[in-house]
């Protein structure tokens, strides 16, 4: 009977296949990392549109009886995202537009419109 | 049988163990970084939903608010890292009133609650048909289930009220159930959370967001023109800033996390129905 085991060489390869095997696992953490850190800053990006919404119904509603259109704007904020805003006149209400743009080269600004009735 | 049997030389298994050494030395290493960057990205997730839980509870709790009570504004103090409010938990319509008591119109048409109403928790607020403020009552004893004087289906709120406090009360005023509720930061040693506190209970704080530094949440309280407001009674606005921290370091070798990190997020939250 012959009883012939791995040799040497064919257990080394064995564990070098292995070991590139984990390290490729670890790998996929990366764009795991890089989706986590989008969602944060649309995060941010959403509480920023929605902070100006909220500015300017309570500018608007400080103007009462008058229904004059906030005043527009630019904002940059301490995490990088750039904000601006406009609102105009627009039959029995004002209407707002407000953009946020990510600290990210490329990403093209979120834009939020709506509508404010007059006070 | 084949007796040639040769086994490898002290080089052989010298090489072999240096190039095993190496690899594993290399498998550890990656396995470190992969594991200190996957409880990395899991303490930010966890601290990034920590923040938009804080704003999300404060978002729901004040944004309702208003300042149309006989009762003064729906805000009932302000500080930099507290604010109490009136938060209701039912809404319905009245159909008969009589001293002491309070009968609503029970139909899913009319009556909306969170829960079920809770004497010595809950205060009820009923609007005047004669001008246009809301009366509050103490509501004394557990509601009961009755009939409007139509005959349908209605609930029974016994209220600390004579008919001089009911008065304008009628069939058809529209009717509020509330509780005062305070969001603020607290210790839970070693950290610092956000909580919200029954005011008219003696239930502990429930935590809700967290770990939080201790500049955690810093309030700013707003007119309608945009200076300070001085008393709950003027606030039109509230600015936010929560800073949370990731969880501490816990764990030993691998385990081990890295010293707590800061992320902050600011919102802005107009009341309602703002004074």
């Amino acid at each position: 009977m012959v009883t012939r085991g791995f040799t040497l060489l064919e257990v080394l390869l064995a564990l070098l296949v292995v070991s590139l095997g984990v390290t490729g696992l670890l790998a996929t953490l990366g764009p795991l990392t890089a989706l986590a850190a989008d969602g944060r800053a649309r995060g941010r990006v959403a509480a920023v549109l929605e902070s100006r919404l909220d500015r300017m119904r309570l500018e608007l509603q400080g103007a009462a009886p008058a229904c004059r259109p906030p005043t527009s704007g630019t904002q940059r904020h301490g995490d990088g995202v750039v904000e601006w805003w406009s609102a105009g006149s627009r039959a029995g209400a004002i209407e707002v537009v407000i953009a946020a743009q990510l600290p990210v080269r490329g990403h093209p600004p979120d834009t939020l419109r709506s509508l404010l009735p007059c006070p | 049988m084949s007796l040639s049997r040769r086994g490898a030389s002290l080089l052989e298994l010298l090489v072999a163990l240096t190039i095993t050494a190496l690899l594993a030395e290399l498998t550890a290493r990656s396995l470190a970084a992969g594991t200190l960057q996957l409880r990395d990205r899991t303490e930010r997730m966890a601290q990034e939903q920590s923040l938009r839980l804080a704003s999300g509870a404060f978002r729901a709790t004040l944004e309702s608010l208003g300042h149309d009570s006989a009762a003064g504004a729906d805000l009932l103090s302000q500080a930099v890292s507290a604010v109490s409010s009136r938060v209701a938990r039912a809404a319905g319509v009245v159909c008969f009133a009589a001293p002491g008591l309070l009968v609503v119109r029970a139909d899913t048409l009319f009556w909306r609650a969170v829960r079920d109403p809770v004497a010595g928790r809950d205060s009820v607020l009923a609007a005047r048909a004669d001008r246009p403020v809301w009366s509050r009552f103490t509501l004394q004893a557990a509601p009961g289930v009755t009939s409007c004087p139509d005959g349908s289906a209605a609930i029974r709120l016994p209220v600390l009220a004579d008919s001089l406090a009911l008065a304008g009360i009628v069939p058809g005023s529209p009717l509020l159930i509330f509780e005062t509720v305070e969001l603020r930061l607290y210790s839970a040693a070693p950290d610092l959370w956000l909580g919200q506190h029954l005011l008219a209970t003696t239930q502990a704080i429930q935590p809700f967001a967290g770990p939080m530094s201790p500049a955690g949440l810093d309030l700013g309280y707003f007119r309608q023109d945009g200076s300070a407001a001085v008393g709950p009674a003027e606030v039109a606005g509230v600015q936010i800033r929560f800073v949370a921290l990731t969880e501490r370091a816990g764990g030993i070798g691998l385990s081990r996390g890295k010293a707590p990190r800061f992320d902050s997020l600011e919102t802005f939250i107009t009341l309602g129905n703002p004074p």
